[in-house]
């Protein structure tokens, strides 16, 4: 069958634009740069303000980590998932917990029914960590979690673990992505209210600051604005407007901005326009070093540069011709290198459809090696740097930025924005307006509206046994029939009474966790104290 | 624009948050002129076939993914099914594999939708399915009511109190679609009016205050008003999102309302509505206003109680001053005490309004005297009656 070439259906005449919608011009050149100093807007890699990335010689010196974020069924089945990553290669862990667990729940949660172990790894108690991270070396290797609304929970268990193996706490290296605004504003999986879980980071930075030296207590995330819809400039505004709030925070607490800021860390999406993509990364790096410098005066070169996790965007996949996406995935990981990223995530080609294969999980790890190893880019730092295109996208992004840290704080500020509303709004339009414009046939996509072939294989994907749910529900009962109810009983208490009088309360999570403390015991003990926060509506 | 445009109910179902998918569709029903009641999110099976059947809604639709399809979606399949007249057809929305799609289909859910459906087919395929049940309802089925098709199926007691809610959720709409009726010259229940603009916590208050009223065992009507577009007449009511407590209590309904034909602050059929409400022996009816602000005095002389919500740090420190509701409200709330500046926006309030007014703190998100409030409303009808 002879596909013929298809055409965006746009009106003739008007000008390309970017998949956010920005308008781009053919060509790019010194008039677009009028009163451009690159001296002061660029530096040298290494050098204020960083936009060519935060080290001189970047990946000269040390590749990005391939970190790819795995976790389904119990957590037996994640750590053989985790060894068998590690011997492809792989760099770092990235750890996907279950919805019951990120929702702070426990697996026998009447709400936790048809989704225990289903989109990550079930955690219920400390026991369920001992296994998940079985003959794996927390004191050798870097450890991220996805967590946001029980992050202080589940970093108080890792903390246990590693007392319980007696692994000094200064050597624990990983990250927390522990950056619940972005749940308010995109991805809804917030349990406290906007004001109490902004007061938990900070007290996990804190922590961080004082007891985990190479731990990455937040990672500041864009990534979920961006597949809840959102343009590029919005992501790149919303996740360092989220971040200028927890150094407000911090510092409000009583932390020097230098003390507690080089720990600070981000994550982006890598969406499909490639050269927006690659100066949303640059303008972000600028942007940071600006802020972090001008308005928090922070003094180490480490305060002010940006580093950055990237994963390719789900949101771009497909389930029809599903082996189109490792091509999508490809180019995007590709715009993430370019752009200078600390490390990356690509998705695999069934995650539309299912969490990953192991195959697929493979092929997209081979995806960054072959980036890595094959391609050459790695040898020259900030390839793109000085393209007229490049230049003016990362300037036009930058002052998008700008623009809308002003609007937010005439919104009273990122807390009272979040409150009021403001960013589900501004996402949700951005939203709306795309799917308008698939409508109106304004963007091709290979394979699903355009080139379609109608006799599809169909690839196979992970079958997660429904059995998973009562093994971890039995696992649970074990736990709570052995620990000691009076420990459990004394450590909750302490940690309403800790939360009550705004003490910190890692401390009192850690004994909790050791005294098998469930995830959902800890959480609805300080939902006791925080209140629970309902459905933030906003179209 | 249609006179009684076509009701949809959407839900997300279980713990996944993804809503970016529905609130797109929400909008795109809207815009095609339906009245979209959108539950919000963590709704269970149980709590999605309540919201239908009290919301009298031509299609639900639910959104999942997370995987959990199978499990979540056969429970709201069967749950439609089971109890009087023609059943509610279900769609289902989300990544949902060929096999597991062909499955839902086979069961009987009457449209499945992917990431890549265009908005133009979902809102044709759901305009459609809606048409279809009301024509096959508008013979016997709707005529019956739900009450006589249980006593033929011999149903429990646990069927027949929920078939006072078929029956009261078939009156509203009935309600709805008559002539307006003039306000009776007594009533039962304690009518109390929430006011205030929007964004101030009007739903997110009355759901601590009806779960208070409930532990007091009083039987609580609810009526959430949101604005139609006079465009499209289509509209989005998302009331219940904030109402999720008390979503299994049996003497809690919420009944989510679009203004229709008068895109002002009430429909014209709220005091029919609130007549039927009365015959059903609920103590307390509570009516939710669109939320206007100064201009929203109409619900003041509707009801017997009524309270002007203010928030902190949103300007509403500079309307106390101005000639308005505040003048007739029962009650000033000064909501969301949580938050910084609470006190003085009270105080401000105090001052102004003088010491004969009510005027409350209340922090709804932590309960923090909602007790308070509703001694202060059941205060009202004592004084009254």
């Amino acid at each position: 069958m002879a596909a013929t070439p298809v055409k965006p259906s746009r009106e003739s005449g008007a000008e390309p634009r970017t998949i956010s919608g920005r308008p781009v011009k053919a060509v790019y050149g010194p008039e677009d740069l009028a009163g451009f100093d690159p001296a002061s807007e660029l530096g040298r890699p290494g050098e204020f303000p960083f936009t060519r990335g935060p080290h001189p010689e970047m990946y000269r010196k040390q590749l990005w980590t391939m970190r790819q974020f795995a976790g389904f069924g119990t957590p037996a089945q994640t750590n053989e998932r985790f060894h068998y990553l590690l011997a492809q290669g792989q760099m770092g862990l990235s750890t996907a917990f279950d919805l019951p667990t990120l929702m702070g729940r426990d697996s026998d949660d009447a709400l936790s029914r048809g989704e225990v172990g289903r989109c990550g790894v079930a955690i219920d108690t400390l026991d369920d960590f001992e296994r998940l991270y079985r003959g794996i070396d927390l004191g050798a290797i870097s450890v991220s979690m996805t967590i946001n609304a029980p992050a202080a929970v589940l970093l108080a268990f890792y903390v246990a673990l590693a007392d319980e193996r007696g692994i000094p706490r200064e050597r624990l290296r990983g990250t927390c992505q522990n950056d619940i605004l972005k749940e308010f504003h995109a991805q809804n999986e917030f349990v406290f209210p906007p004001r109490p879980s902004l007061e938990l980071v900070v007290d996990t930075i804190r922590f961080a600051t004082e007891q985990l030296p190479q731990y990455n207590p937040v990672s500041i995330s864009g990534y979920h604005i961006r597949e809840a819809g959102s343009t590029a400039g919005q992501e790149l505004a919303f996740t360092l407007a989220d971040g200028i709030a927890y150094v407000e925070a911090a510092i409000e607490s009583g932390l020097p901005v230098d003390d507690f800021a080089p720990r600070l860390s981000f994550f982006f999406n890598c969406h499909n326009d490639f050269l927006e993509e690659i100066a949303k990364y640059r303008a972000a790096r600028r942007v940071w070093a600006k802020l972090m410098c001008d308005r928090f005066g922070a003094r180490d070169a480490r305060s002010q540069w940006l580093r950055f996790h990237a994963q390719t965007a789900g949101c771009t996949l497909w389930g029809t011709q599903p082996t189109v996406n490792v091509v999508r995935v490809a180019y995007q990981a590709l715009a993430a290198v370019l752009g200078g990223c600390q490390s990356l995530h690509t998705n695999g080609m069934d995650e539309t459809l299912a969490l990953p294969t192991a195959e697929a999980a493979t092929l997209a790890l081979r995806t960054q090696q072959v980036i890595a190893h094959e391609t050459g880019v790695i040898h020259t730092v900030d390839p793109l740097g000085g393209s007229y295109a490049i230049e003016a996208l990362t300037n036009e992004l930058e002052a998008e930025a700008f623009d809308y840290f002003e609007r937010i704080e005439q919104a009273g500020g990122v807390l009272a924005a979040t409150e009021s509303g403001f960013f589900r709004r501004e996402i949700a339009e951005a939203a709306f307006r795309y799917s308008q414009e698939m409508d109106r046939g304004e963007h091709v996509i290979v394979g699903v509206n355009a080139y379609q072939e109608h006799t599809e294989e169909p690839i196979e994907t992970l079958k997660i046994d429904p059995s998973v749910e009562t093994e971890q529900i039995e696992s649970l009962e074990r736990t709570r029939s052995k620990r000691d109810a009076s420990a459990v009983e004394a450590a909750l208490t302490a940690l309403r009474a800790a939360a009550a009088d705004g003490e910190s309360v890692m401390p009192v999570l850690i004994r909790a966790a050791k005294a098998r403390c469930t995830v959902g015991e800890c959480v609805d003990a300080l939902a006791d104290v925080y209140g629970r926060f309902e459905d933030g509506v906003g179209w | 624009m249609k006179p009684n445009p076509p009701r949809i109910l959407l839900a997300k179902v279980g713990l996944d948050g993804h809503d970016r998918g529905i609130k797109v569709v929400a909008r795109a029903l809207r815009d095609a002129g339906m009245e979209v009641i959108y539950t919000g999110l963590w709704q269970t099976p149980e709590s999605v076939v309540r919201a239908a059947r009290d919301e009298d809604v031509d299609v639900v639709g639910v959104s999942l993914l997370s995987a959990a399809h199978m499990t979540l979606v056969l429970p709201i399949l069967e749950g439609l099914r089971d109890g009087g007249g023609e059943p509610i057809p279900l769609i289902v929305g989300g990544i949902v594999p060929d096999d597991d799609a062909k499955a839902l289909l086979d069961q009987g859910v009457a449209a499945v939708f992917l990431p890549e459906s265009l908005l133009t087919e979902v809102t044709a395929e759901v305009a459609k399915i809606a048409e279809a049940r009301r024509e096959r309802g508008s013979g016997a089925a709707a005529a019956e009511t739900g009450g006589a098709a249980a006593a033929e199926t011999g149903g429990a007691a646990a069927a027949a109190s929920r078939d006072w809610r078929l029956e009261l959720s078939r009156e509203l709409s009935a309600a709805e679609r008559g002539a307006a009726e003039p306000l009776p010259s007594e009533h039962r229940a304690l009518w109390v009016g929430v006011t205030g603009s929007p964004g101030v916590g009007k739903s997110t208050l009355i759901n601590r205050l009806a779960a208070e009223l409930r532990a007091r065992k009083l039987r609580v009507g609810v009526l959430a008003v949101d604005p139609s577009s006079p465009l499209t007449g289509g509209a989005l009511l998302g009331d219940r999102a904030r109402m999720r407590e008390s979503a299994q209590d049996s003497d809690l309904f919420v009944r989510s309302v679009a203004t229709r034909d008068q895109p002002g602050v009430l429909s014209r059929a709220i005091p029919a509505m609130l007549r039927r409400l009365d015959e059903r022996q609920f103590d307390v009816e509570i009516v939710e206003t669109v939320g206007a602000g100064q201009a929203d005095h109409e619900i003041c002389q509707l009801v017997d109680v009524s309270l002007l919500l203010l928030m902190p740090g949103a300007g509403d420190e500079l309307q106390i001053e101005k000639a308005g509701v505040i003048e007739l409200a029962d009650i000033v709330v000064v909501s969301k005490a949580d938050r910084p500046d609470a006190d003085t926006l009270f105080a401000q309030c105090r001052e102004v309004l003088g010491p004969q007014r009510d005027v409350v703190k209340v922090a709804a998100i932590r309960n923090e005297s909602v007790a308070e409030l509703a001694d202060l409303i059941l205060a009202k009808r004592r004084a009254a009656h």
